[in-house]
């Protein structure tokens, strides 16, 4: 017996049974161990069952017991029960004064109880065949009731089935019962490997100080029982994936753009020739404001837009035609797009190549669904430099995508107002194709006006649907408004 | 995005009547490197999704058109066959104030289909392509409106008058009379459209030689003008207000009609200004592409029989690539303009491809002629330092400061209103507020000037969830119309009060580099607020300046202000302001 190892509790039996030769039930291991938790009593008797000391008795019973409506029945009648009594005291029982006489919900079923119990309906009366029988019946059933918790043994099977497809009438139930007699493995252990140690469960400073912890022996846990999660602090997922990004675009060689929300439609849409009759503009896609309701613009900007947007000015182009209003240019909105900072920074910086990105908020006027907010991030990266090209455009996505973690990227046509050529993006995303955002080159309507100089390959893609994709997520609002526990529970990405 | 459903035995019909056999699996592979998403294509069905710059994939028909050129090497023409028909309109010049454009076609003998059910088919496409075009071309029949008709039930000539209101005929739908002003009070499509006429005292009106009413544009057409399932022979009229819209709209219908093998027929139009026109012109638009564009914008070459098979793809036709003289700058500013001695092509464009307006739209479908995928590898050259926002490391040391201190960071929306930002909190607006002129609910009317309501909202989303809480948010607010960024925090917890809270704000200033020794440089001083000033409770509450500058507040929230929010749980928390930290701060490195 070198490899024995018992429990303070499985000690504590064995000394207690050895030498015995009943049968111990639970109740006799409680009071000779002088325990209260029937839990200690059973893991002990299977524990030295286990370790072949003891023998272990499982004796399993199926009980009926009464269930919830089954008191009810017992102390108001059952419902056939009661209905027959009001059959027979009533004069005129009939199926109109029964519905007056029983709430819908009794009548109903009440009904096929009868019926099943030999009453039937003759000319709307309510009439028994065999009025014996059926009170004898109803005395069985109430009889049985209260006789309950019976062995399933001892009832008859009938009436058990019967009762059990009513609703909570009655509930059969499996009970185990254990009991453990000493075997002569147990009966041959050396008393003196059955005294209780002590078992230490907190390891604390003072134990650790004094020396009791030396012989003293420290209590297995189940390890595989969840504890409580401690409360932690930690980044939004949208705050990851912004900063997965910045550090992508800054490590390419891209400066970070900050600009402000509110902005004049002639730099959203008119400086990126949008044509101002464009649905994309009317008051159910884009919030104006009331304040500020207008905001000055520069008049060489006004001209030029006018001009590229009525004839296409000097660039070549048709233009769009009809009449360009300064008015609609000066109106106060929230962006709807970060393309507004781009353009207004290429305005500033027309000669310098550069590459510059922006990871930030956009307005739409969306009602908040499942799917919709009316502002979510949007990332948009431009290179503006000589022998800038749709190929390179291209090569750059791939190298962005890819740093990602998306090393498959394709692309085709797409359409853009203010790029042309223009992509649509798919990568490679857990094995299927996922459209991830749109590119092209600005048109030269967009650029030449403003006097910049070299081609201008421009990307972007909104942060909120990756965001649900990677979190599994099938709520927008989750991201905004979110759960706590929820947001908590999420991986750091 | 607009969407068309097509039938299937549509397309292999059309294909059928040019000679080509339908291909299902080449539409899935191939129709979307054309520029158009398919949303499902099966055996029956064909869904796409049409980009707004093209209105000439709107039909059946337009898009078998050019599925004949790019999927099937059946190149198409860039221009419209007409013969010369006899059908006059007379335009009254009093139309010029009404609806000045006024354009018509014949198209005769189409096949409309073998049995009824094609027929059907037939009809429905041609009336959803005219809506299509409608919404496409004249935002909703505002520029242009389409009429069709079957030419067989009226009798040219047609004369286009300026009615008065109380003119009356039998509109479609309808079994009797009405009067030009209660189509526009009762009929459906009258008080659709009303608007569009708005404030005028006479209206337009299309007769034919009995006086019988073809149509009263851009409302709707006469009932006995229908087309029905024995119609081959058909009228079109086009009216409206953008010459270009209304070309390419009439284009479009006699092209859907062409693909069903229908000949158009040209009509003499006697126009408001006293001209005769004949129409449709049907005639290709000439453009001038610079080759240099293929290498400098999208970093190919192509040789000259490359090019021809790439546009000949897109239903373009090329005429020549002619070499020009020396007339022009070496450099170029505008992608419009050749370089010296430099080469261009002189391209025939369709005049229904409403899309063209520069040559940098011929030089993208050359480009999806020639396939996307087979573009080289070109990498960027010049070598560029990324540089981050100005606060991007305060930003960093703020999230690490408080995460470490067990704040979970959240996000809210910036649109709040003033009930929140300011009545609720007990603040008053010290700056302008952003105000939407068409907010989506009431309670997202205006940009937020403070984090700490978004904050306090989303507790009240979360009493579900066990205590405590101890919530972050970094985020921009507008004040000024312009964006400041602000970080606020919140602790819900059962015990701690401002001693907590004080203990918090004192780790987070030690994060940031600021003492509370008043000889440091970053001096952080903290004063009581003693009055119930914004939501804080008085005596338990404190504002922090360094070195002076009033940074931010922090202490317990007054009950009274958690009640609102309907919080019954103690709370305190602060809030900063970022730009300002990051001005008194700086950068410790």
């Amino acid at each position: 017996m070198e490899n024995l190892s018992l429990t303070n509790p499985e000690r504590r039996l064995l000394s207690k049974m050895q030498g015995t030769s009943n049968h111990w039930t639970v109740q006799e291991v409680l009071s000779a161990c002088e325990w209260n938790d029937q839990a200690i009593a059973v893991g002990a008797g299977e524990g030295l069952a286990n370790q072949g000391l003891v023998e272990q008795i499982i004796d399993s019973k199926t009980i009926v017991q009464i269930g919830k409506n089954g008191i009810e029945a017992l102390e108001n009648g059952l419902l056939e029960s009661r209905l027959w009594s009001w059959i027979c005291e009533s004069k005129e029982a009939t199926m109109s004064s029964l519905s007056q006489n029983f709430e819908r919900s009794e009548a109903g079923p009440g009904i096929g109880l009868l019926k099943k119990l030999g009453v039937s309906i003759q000319g709307g009366a309510l009439v028994a065949q065999d009025p014996d029988a059926v009170e004898k019946e109803i005395q069985a059933r109430s009889e049985f009731l209260s006789s309950l918790p019976k062995n399933i043994e001892d009832c008859d099977p009938g009436m058990v089935d019967s009762m059990k497809s009513r609703k909570e009438l009655i509930e059969v139930s499996e009970t185990t019962s254990r009991t453990w007699i000493v075997a002569a493995e147990g009966n041959a252990i050396d008393s003196s490997l059955l005294v209780e140690k002590e078992i230490i469960s907190e390891i604390t400073p003072e134990l650790l100080q004094s020396d009791s912890w030396r012989d003293a022996e420290f209590r297995r846990f189940d390890v595989t029982l969840d504890s409580a999660i401690p409360k932690r602090g930690k980044s939004h997922p949208m705050q990851a994936l912004i900063e997965r990004i910045r550090s992508i675009f800054l490590e390419m060689g891209f400066s970070e753009l900050v600009d402000d929300y509110v902005q004049t439609a002639g730099w959203n849409m008119d400086a990126l020739f949008i044509p101002q009759d464009h649905p994309a503009r009317e008051m159910q896609d884009t919030f104006y404001l009331d304040n500020p309701k207008s905001i000055d613009l520069k008049k060489e900007h006004l001209e030029l837009w006018k001009s590229v947007h009525e004839s296409g000015g000097d660039t070549g182009s048709t233009g769009w035609q009809g009449t360009f209003s300064e008015d609609i240019s000066k109106k106060g909105l929230l962006r709807t797009h970060t393309t507004v900072n781009t353009i207004q920074y290429l305005a500033d910086n027309p000669d310098k190549p550069c590459r510059v990105f922006s990871v930030d908020r956009v307005f739409r006027k969306e009602a908040i669904d499942r799917t919709h907010l009316p502002e979510f991030h949007q990332i948009e990266g431009i290179i503006m430099e000589e022998g800038a090209t749709l190929a390179m455009l291209v090569d750059t996505l791939k190298t962005f995508y890819a740093k990602m973690g998306y090393p498959e990227v394709r692309v085709r046509p797409a359409y853009f107002p203010y790029t042309e050529p223009s992509l649509e993006v798919e990568v490679k995303w857990r094995g299927k194709w996922l459209e991830l955002g749109g590119a092209g080159i600005f048109r030269p309507e967009v650029t030449e006006p403003l006097g910049v100089k070299h081609p201008v390959c421009a990307w972007g893609m909104g942060l909120e649907r990756l965001a649900m994709l990677v979190l599994g997520l099938d709520d927008i609002r989750q991201l905004y408004i979110s759960d706590l526990d929820w947001l908590n529970s999420q991986p750091i990405l | 995005m607009p969407t068309i459903t097509v039938q299937q035995k549509t397309l292999e019909m059309l294909l059928e009547l040019q000679g080509l056999t339908h291909n299902i699996e080449e539409i899935q592979d191939k129709l979307p490197l054309l520029g158009t998403d398919i949303d499902s294509c099966d055996a029956d069905q064909l869904v796409i999704e049409i980009f707004p710059d093209r209105p000439d994939l709107l039909s059946a028909e337009t898009l078998s058109h050019s599925m004949r050129s790019y999927l099937h090497d059946d190149y198409t023409k860039p221009n419209l066959n007409i013969n010369t028909g006899d059908v006059v309109f007379h335009v009254d010049s009093e139309l010029s104030n009404i609806r000045p454009i006024i354009l018509g076609a014949v198209v005769k003998g189409v096949h409309t289909g073998s049995n009824d059910e094609e027929i059907d088919i037939f009809i429905k496409g041609l009336m959803e392509h005219q809506e299509k075009l409608h919404f496409a071309l004249g935002g909703g029949r505002k520029k242009v409106s389409i009429g069709v008709h079957d030419l067989e039930t009226i009798s040219p000539p047609f004369r286009v008058k300026a009615c008065e209101p109380d003119t009356r005929f039998i509109p479609l739908a309808m079994d009797e009379e009405m009067s030009l002003s209660e189509i526009l009070e009762k009929h459906p499509k009258g008080m659709e459209y009303a608007d569009l006429l708005e404030g005028m005292d006479k209206f337009p009106v299309i007769f034919d030689s009995d006086d019988k009413v073809l149509s009263f544009p851009p409302i709707i057409n006469g009932s006995h003008t229908t087309v029905s399932n024995t119609t081959k022979n058909f009228l079109i009229d086009v009216t409206g207000w953008d010459r270009r819209a209304c070309e390419t709209a009439l284009s479009l219908i006699c092209l859907q009609l062409t693909a069903r093998n229908g000949v158009i027929e040209s009509v003499t139009v006697n126009n408001c200004k006293g001209e005769a026109e004949i129409q449709p012109s049907g005639k290709s638009n000439i453009v001038e592409v610079p080759m240099r564009l293929l290498p400098e914008i999208i970093g190919i070459n192509l040789s000259e029989e490359e090019i021809r098979v790439s546009l000949q793809r897109m239903g373009m036709s090329l005429i020549e690539i002619t070499q020009i003289g020396d007339d022009y700058p070496d450099s170029p500013e505008k992608m419009s303009m050749p370089e010296k001695g430099g080469k261009i092509a002189i391209v025939e464009v369709p005049n229904w491809r409403f899309d063209i307006l520069h040559p940098i739209d011929i030089i993208e479908d050359i480009i999806i002629g020639h396939g996307y995928e087979n573009l080289p590898s070109s990498k960027p050259t010049s070598s560029m330092t990324g540089v981050p926002r100005v606060d991007h490391n305060m930003r960093r040391r703020l999230r690490e400061s408080l995460q470490g201190l067990g704040f979970t960071q959240i996000q809210s929306l910036t649109l709040s209103n003033d009930a929140d930002q300011f009545e609720n909190m007990r603040w008053t607006a010290n700056h302008e507020v952003t105000r939407i002129t068409n907010p989506i609910t009431i309670d997202h009317t205006l940009l937020r000037h403070h984090l700490l309501p978004g904050i306090l909202r989303l507790l009240s989303k979360n009493k579900h969830n066990e205590l405590p809480h101890s919530v972050y948010e970094l985020g921009t607010v507008v004040r000024d119309h312009k964006n400041k960024n602000r970080v606020a925090f919140i602790t819900a917890e059962k015990s701690g009060g401002f001693a907590a809270v004080r203990g918090r704000i004192q780790a987070m200033m030690q994060d940031l580099g600021a003492s509370f020794d008043a000889d440091s440089k970053m001096f952080a001083e903290i004063s009581a607020i003693e009055d119930g000033e914004g939501p804080w409770l008085a005596g338990r509450s404190a504002k922090i300046e360094i070195n002076g500058v009033h940074v931010g507040c922090f202490g317990e929230i007054d009950p009274t202000i958690s009640e609102i929010f309907e919080l019954s749980v103690p709370l305190n928390g602060a809030e900063f302001d970022v730009d300002l930290l990051l001005e008194v701060l700086g950068d410790p490195v």
